[in-house]
């Protein structure tokens, strides 16, 4: 099966930032929220896998024996900030990092948390959607990370920006 | 291929800049930069400007204003190297026997058209996904203490040299001493780098004049010679990037030594792409001055100072000069120009022979960066 984006049918007023990138439920009643998993492309000739998706192997350029991969839906911070100053449309401070993902991704993304202090480098996330902005018409949906945090041993997934 | 010169430099005070048009600016470095080579300017055969936010054929605009007019323009966009990559057409025009004299200017008018930090590209992945180009060098900041365990104090001491070196320059845009201190209480721009961690919004302009070896000695005028000129850009990677490698900086570098029949031990004197304090550090272990991992210590025992054993940006660097897009590579120019000649008066590094330019402009989503320029100037 080739995972791919899917238009959110329940909400016409919500959509995907870019097609493809992404695993949408179908038939979404609600506000899409939780854990996905990112589409990126495996290239079955030298087994890069890479993302987002293009039509072109970036390591070994050929354009054949390409096939969508559905990636993991959690991996590590591989470094990280918190921006005090951004243009729209954005609220400031948000977290930013790099993820790594086991496939051998390394992938930007905003880094949901309640508490920047507990921000660090090889810490776990989990890859989930949120709103990334919205205008008068549309809710444009896309992919965040999340800090999950360990705690008494059971883990708790951080689903708010500090500020 | 032919062996090049600069023979004239010019460079507007760089800073914020109200009053004056980006047109005035660039004409006025062009000017300083005919009027320093003390040649006519109708021999002048073709003109290549770099420039960024300027509008539709700046070039021309500029050219007008000077009063050269129906010879070759051609304008050229590679962000923040785009003065640097206008210096390297210039040289391949003449080193290829195209041209024998050929103007190159850089010039910006930022204030007005830049609100907070310069943004990737509109449609760019990551910049839509919350990326800054202060968080990017902030992330790498954050891997490089974590990988070599450098310090945000090791990070002020770039800000602290460049801007004492900036007193020094009288075109400077920041002409105040920084404490460490001062550095590490400025406001948080991106966790962890501070308001003085970063480069101002400049206006500002800088041009020169180069020509081929023979041109020069039949002009009777000895110029400072182009070791070397490379451009690369971000290989696109699958897998991960290392962020605290500049491969870019690397591959230009070793095209340029080579072209010189050099190598980083040779270099005297730097002018780096310090965007960032951090930046200023991947650069110099890019360049192949010193190790990876290395440049934190190097700063913070006074190697990179002015009389140091390599002074890194005794113009003041982009966090003291300023940053104009398009005319930093063309200010670096000249700044080398200044040194290799003796004329850097209060900065002077003493004895230098051989200069190195360094520039890296823009972000590519899966690629390590857009444009970097590596230029050797030697006398």
């Amino acid at each position: 099966m080739t995972p791919s984006v899917s238009r959110l049918d329940a909400m016409q007023t919500s959509k995907a930032f870019r097609d493809g990138l992404f695993d949408l439920p179908l038939n979404s009643e609600q506000f899409p929220t939780g854990s996905t998993h990112l589409v990126g492309m495996l290239c079955s000739e030298c087994g890069t896998t890479f993302f987002p998706a293009r039509p072109i192997c970036p390591t070994c350029l050929r354009p054949t024996a390409l096939q969508a991969r559905r990636l993991s839906d959690t991996g590590t911070l591989y470094t990280f900030s918190i921006i005090y100053q951004a243009p729209p449309p954005y609220p400031t401070p948000y977290a930013i990092g790099y993820v790594d993902l086991p496939e051998g991704v390394r992938i930007f993304g905003i880094v949901l948390t309640s508490d920047v202090t507990e921000l660090r480098v090889d810490a776990p996330v989990r890859v989930v959607l949120d709103e990334l902005w919205r205008t008068d018409e549309q809710q444009v949906i896309g992919y965040k990370f999340a800090l999950i945090r360990e705690r008494a041993g059971a883990s708790e997934e951080a689903t708010r920006a500090e500020g | 291929m032919r062996k090049v010169e600069v023979i004239g430099v010019g460079m507007t005070t760089f800073g914020k800049q109200t009053d004056i048009t980006g047109e005035e600016l660039g004409r006025q470095a062009c000017w300083d930069s005919i009027l320093d080579a003390g040649i006519n300017a109708r021999q002048i055969q073709a003109a290549y400007c770099g420039h960024v936010l300027q509008g539709p054929v700046f070039g021309q605009r500029v050219m007008a204003k000077v009063g050269i007019a129906g010879i070759p323009v051609t304008n050229v966009e590679n962000y923040c190297s785009s003065g640097s990559t206008a210096f390297r057409e210039a040289w391949l025009a003449i080193a290829t026997g195209q041209y024998d004299m050929v103007l190159a200017f850089g010039a910006e008018k930022m204030t007005g058209k830049v609100r907070g930090a310069i943004t990737p590209a509109e449609e760019d992945l990551e910049a839509q996904l919350g990326l800054t180009f202060p968080g990017l060098y902030a992330m790498r900041a954050r891997r490089y203490f974590e990988e070599y365990g450098a310090t945000p104090y090791q990070l002020a001491l770039v800000s602290v040299k460049n801007r004492k070196n900036g007193t020094l320059n009288p075109r400077a845009q920041y002409q105040r001493e920084v404490t460490v201190e001062e550095v590490l209480a400025s406001r948080p721009i991106a966790a962890p780098l501070k308001l003085l961690d970063c480069c101002p919004i400049s206006d500002g302009a800088a041009a020169a004049i180069l020509v081929n070896s023979r041109t020069a000695r039949r002009l009777g005028i000895r110029g400072i010679k182009v070791g070397g000129v490379a451009l690369t850009s971000g290989q696109l990677e699958g897998g991960y990037i290392d962020m605290t490698n500049e491969d870019m900086t690397r591959r230009a570098a070793m095209e340029v030594y080579a072209q010189a029949g050099a190598g980083p031990a040779d270099v005297d004197l730097a002018e780096v792409h310090d965007c960032f304090t951090i930046a200023e550090l991947l650069r110099i272990e890019g360049l192949g001055l010193c190790e990876r991992g290395e440049a934190a210590r190097l700063v913070e025992a006074g190697v990179t100072s002015l009389g140091g054993r390599i002074p890194i940006n005794p113009s003041g660097g982009l966090l003291a000069k300023g940053h104009p897009l398009g005319a930093t590579g063309l200010a670096q120019v000249a700044e080398l120009v200044w040194q290799l000649r003796c004329q850097a008066g209060s900065r002077q590094v003493e004895g230098a022979r051989l200069g190195l330019a360094h520039c890296r402009g823009g972000s590519v989503p899966s690629s390590e960066g857009g444009a970097c320029t590596v230029i050797l100037l030697k006398k």
